[in-house]
C-alpha cells in the first residue's frame, strides 16, 4: 500500500528546496565576494624593511597600514584589502578593474616625509609636527597646500620665519628628500599656519595634501609582488567557469540518474542541496571566490557524488546478498559510513596541514577543499538518507532495477 | 564481477615501477616550464592589434634597454613571447624595478596603436622560492601525518602503501605539465594538492575493503582478499572517476585558457589516481605484506 503521508513530505521538502535555490541565486550572485582575478583589479605584496629610523615590529606594522589605508581610501574604492601577512608583510588587494596599478604603486609607496629646514640645512622641524593639510589658492590664484602646524612647530616655525625674513633666506622645504618649494617669508608667521606654493595643479595639490594628512610611513616598504587583471580578462574567466560548472553539473547529474536511476535521483536533488550549502558556507566565512577556489569548487561537484556512489554501491551489494530493499538500505548506509568517513578525514587533514602552512591563494583553496568536504559527507549521510528512506518507506517503489540493480 | 589482478602483483609492481620512472626521465629530459611565481620576474598580459606577430613584438622588446634590479642595463631581447590569441600576447622577462616595467609597457603602447594592458604580474624572486619552499614542506607534512592517521586507523603497511600511490600520482601529474609545456605557477600547486586528496581518498577506499575483508574473510589467502575487495570497489571508484573527468572535462572545453593549465594535469592526475589505487597502493600492499609474514616465519 502506497503510503501518502511519506510522499507529500517528499514533495513538500522539494517544493522547499526548489523555492530557496530560487530565491538564493540572486542573494549569492550579489554577496558573494569575487577575486581580483574574476572581477580585475590591483594586488599588491610589500615588504617592510627595517631602517635606522625604525624597527619591523607589528605596531610599526600595523602604523604602516593605517597610513596605507587612508591613502588608498583617497581612490574611492570600494572595501580595498590591506592586510598584515606575515611578520612582516603587507598585502593590498583593491578589487576594482578600473584602477591603474601605477598610480596606486605611486600613492602607497611614497614616504611623504615632510622636513622644514633652517639656515644651515639642518632639519628643523618635520610632518611629525603637522595637524592638518588642506588645498587652497594664494594671492595668484594658484593652488597651494596649506599647513596647519601643532604647538611646538609652530613656534619653530615662528622663529623660523622672524630670522629668514631679516636675512631674506628661503627656507626649503623637503618632501621625501627633495625639495619641493622655498618660500622666502616676508615676516614672521605666528599662530602655526605655514603653506607650500609650486605645487602643480589643483589635482597635485590635493595628492600632496592627502599624503601629509596620512602622515609618513612609519616604515620602508619594497614591491614583492604586483598583479593587476584588466576587467575584461576577469568577467571573461568568471563567465567561462560558470557554464563549464553548470555543464558538467548537468552531465554528473545525468549521469546518476542513468546508471542508478531512482537513488541517482535523489542523489542529484542531494547534489543541488550540497552547491547551495557550500555557497551559503562560503557566504557565511567571508571566503573571496578566486579562480582557483571556483575551479576547485566545479572540481568538488563531480567528487561529491562519491559519498553517494559508495552508498549506493553497498545498498546494491547487500540487496544482491538477498536483503530486501529496506533492510538493504540500512545495512547499506551503515556499512558506507566508515569508508566515507576515513576516506575523507584523509582529505580533512591535507586541507588543514595546507591551511596552516600556505598562505593566500592555497589557504583558500583549502578552505573551500574543507567546505567541500564536510558539507558532502552532510548531504550524503543525511539528505540523502532521509530520502531514500522517505521513498522506500512510501512503499512507492518495489522493484529493485529501480535502484540499478540487475 | 570478479577480478583477478593480484596473482600477477608482482608484474604490476614492475610495470607501475616502470612507468614511474620513465616519468622522472621524460622530466629530465624535457624540463618543467618555471612560471614566474615560482622564478619571480614580470609577466604581462597585452592586447596589440590585429596585424602583429611574435616577431613585432620580439622587435620592440631588442630594441629596449632598461636597468634591472641591480641597476645593470639589460636588453630585454631575451624574453618569452606567446601569442594567445589573434591580437593578444603575453610577455614574460626578468624581475624588474618599477621604473623599468613602466619603461617596458610605455615602450608597447607606443608601439603598437591597438595597445590595451590586460593583467600584469610582477613577482620578486624570493617570494617564488617561498612558494616552493612551503609547498613541499606542507606535502612532507601532510604525509607524516597521513602515515600516522592512516597507521592508526589501518595499519602502518597500508600507510606505505598509500603513500607510494600518493608519489605515483604525483610524478604523473608532474609529468604531464612537462610535456604540455604547462607553466608551473599556483594553479600548479592547486593542482597537485587536489590530486593529493583525490589520490589517497581513492587508496582508502580500496584499503578500507580490504580491511573489513581480513576480518571477516580470514580463510581466504591475502591475495585473494585483495582480488574481492578490488572487484567489489571497482563500480564505485570508476563511477566516481567518471563524474570527476565529466567535470574537468567541461571545464576543459568550456572553461576558457585560463582554467585548462589547472583542468588538463588534473584530469590525468584523476585517471592516475584510480589506477594507482589498483595497480600501485595494492600489489605494494600485499608485496610488503609478503614480506613482513617471511620475515615473521
Amino acid at each position: 500500500m502506497i503510503r501518502w503521508k511519506s510522499l507529500i513530505a517528499l514533495a513538500v521538502f522539494v517544493a522547499i528546496v526548489v523555492g530557496v535555490t530560487v530565491f538564493a541565486i540572486p542573494v549569492i550572485e550579489r554577496d558573494m565576494n569575487l577575486g581580483l582575478d574574476l572581477q580585475g583589479g590591483v594586488y599588491v605584496l610589500l615588504q617592510a624593511v627595517e631602517t635606522e629610523r625604525s624597527e619591523v615590529t607589528d605596531e610599526s606594522l600595523s602604523g604602516t597600514i593605517e597610513v596605507l589605508r587612508n591613502r588608498v581610501d583617497q581612490l574611492g574604492v570600494t572595501e580595498p584589502l590591506i592586510q598584515q601577512e606575515g611578520s612582516d608583510r603587507i598585502r593590498i588587494e583593491i578589487a576594482d578593474a578600473d584602477q591603474d596599478p601605477e598610480h596606486v604603486l605611486e600613492l602607497i609607496g611614497q614616504t611623504a616625509q615632510l622636513e622644514f629646514l633652517n639656515a644651515e640645512g639642518e632639519v628643523a622641524f618635520s610632518g611629525a609636527n603637522l595637524v592638518d593639510a588642506g588645498v587652497t589658492f594664494n594671492e595668484f590664484n594658484q593652488p597651494v597646500v596649506s599647513l596647519e602646524l601643532d604647538d611646538e612647530g609652530s613656534r619653530i616655525f615662528e622663529e623660523l620665519t622672524r630670522i629668514h625674513s631679516q636675512t631674506g633666506e628661503s627656507i626649503p622645504i623637503q618632501l621625501d628628500g627633495e625639495v619641493i618649494s622655498s618660500p622666502v617669508p616676508q615676516e614672521t608667521i605666528t599662530g602655526g599656519q605655514a603653506v607650500i606654493s609650486g605645487v602643480g595643479n589643483v589635482d597635485d595639490a590635493a595628492i600632496l595634501a592627502s599624503l601629509l594628512r596620512s602622515g609618513a610611513l612609519p616604515l620602508e616598504l619594497e614591491q614583492l609582488e604586483v598583479r593587476s587583471v584588466g576587467p575584461e580578462l576577469g568577467s571573461r574567466a568568471l563567465q567561462a567557469s560558470l557554464y563549464a560548472g553548470l555543464f558538467g553539473l548537468g552531465l554528473v547529474m545525468l549521469f546518476m540518474i542513468i546508471f542508478y536511476r531512482v537513488p541517482g535521483l535523489i542523489a542529484a536533488f542531494s547534489l543541488l542541496i550540497y552547491l547551495l550549502l557550500v555557497m551559503f558556507s562560503m557566504l557565511g566565512i567571508g571566503v573571496v571566490l578566486s579562480l582557483p577556489g571556483i575551479a576547485g569548487l566545479i572540481l568538488t561537484i563531480g567528487m561529491a557524488v562519491d559519498a553517494n556512489v559508495i552508498i549506493f554501491e553497498r545498498i546494491k551489494e547487500e540487496i544482491r546478498n538477498g536483503k530486501t530493499l529496506k533492510s538493504g538500505l540500512e545495512s547499506g548506509f551503515r556499512r558506507a559510513k566508515t569508508t566515507i568517513l576515513d576516506s575523507n578525514i584523509t582529505t580533512l587533514i591535507v586541507a588543514a596541514v595546507l591551511f596552516s602552512m600556505g598562505a593566500g591563494p592555497i589557504r583558500g583553496f583549502a578552505v573551500t577543499l574543507s567546505i567541500g568536504v564536510v558539507v558532502s559527507m552532510f548531504t550524503a549521510l543525511f539528505i540523502t538518507r532521509i530520502l531514500l528512506s522517505v521513498v522506500v518507506n512510501s512503499n512507492l517503489i518495489k522493484n529493485t532495477k529501480l535502484f540499478g540493480v540487475r | 564481477m570478479n577480478i583477478n589482478i593480484m596473482d600477477n602483483w608482482k608484474k604490476w609492481v614492475l610495470v607501475s615501477g616502470v612507468i614511474a620512472l620513465l616519468s622522472v626521465l621524460i622530466m629530465l629530459v624535457v624540463g618543467l616550464n618555471f612560471g614566474i611565481h615560482f622564478t619571480g620576474g614580470i609577466g604581462v598580459q597585452v592586447e596589440l592589434g590585429e596585424d602583429v606577430n611574435t616577431e613585432d613584438v620580439r622587435e620592440v622588446l631588442a630594441s629596449l634597454t632598461v636597468e634591472d634590479m641591480d641597476g645593470e642595463s639589460v636588453s630585454l631581447e631575451n624574453s618569452f613571447v606567446q601569442s594567445i590569441d589573434e591580437s593578444e600576447f603575453y610577455i614574460r622577462t626578468i624581475p624588474l624595478p618599477e621604473d623599468s616595467r613602466v619603461e617596458l609597457l610605455n615602450s608597447l603602447e607606443d608601439s603598437f596603436p591597438g595597445y590595451s594592458r590586460g593583467e600584469v604580474e610582477d613577482i620578486g624572486p624570493q617570494v617564488g622560492q617561498e612558494l616552493i619552499r612551503n609547498a613541499l614542506l606542507s606535502l612532507l607534512v601532510a604525509a607524516v601525518i597521513l602515515i600516522l592517521y592512516i597507521s592508526y586507523r589501518f595499519q602502518l603497511l597500508f600507510a606505505i602503501s598509500a603513500l607510494c600511490a600518493l608519489v605515483f600520482d604525483i610524478l604523473i601529474v608532474l609529468l604531464v605539465f612537462s610535456i604540455f609545456n604547462i607553466e608551473l605557477n599556483t594553479p600548479f600547486v592547486a593542482a597537485i594538492l587536489t590530486i593529493v586528496g583525490y589520490s589517497i581518498n581513492d587508496t582508502i577506499v580500496v584499503f578500507d575493503r580490504v580491511r573489513e575483508n581480513l576480518k571477516y574473510k580470514a580463510k581466504e589467502s591475502d591475495s585473494e582478499i585483495v582480488n574481492t575487495s578490488i572487484s567489489q570497489t571497482i563500480v564505485r571508484s570508476v563511477n566516481t572517476s567518471l563524474t570527476t573527468i565529466l567535470v574537468l572535462g567541461s571545464l576543459l572545453f568550456l572553461g576558457g585558457e585560463t582554467l585548462q593549465p589547472f583542468a588538463i594535469p588534473l584530469f590525468f592526475g584523476v585517471i592516475s589516481g584510480t589506477y594507482s589505487s589498483i595497480f600501485v597502493a595494492s600489489p605494494v600492499w600485499l608485496a610488503l605484506r609478503n614480506k613482513s609474514a617471511k620475515k615473521a616465519a
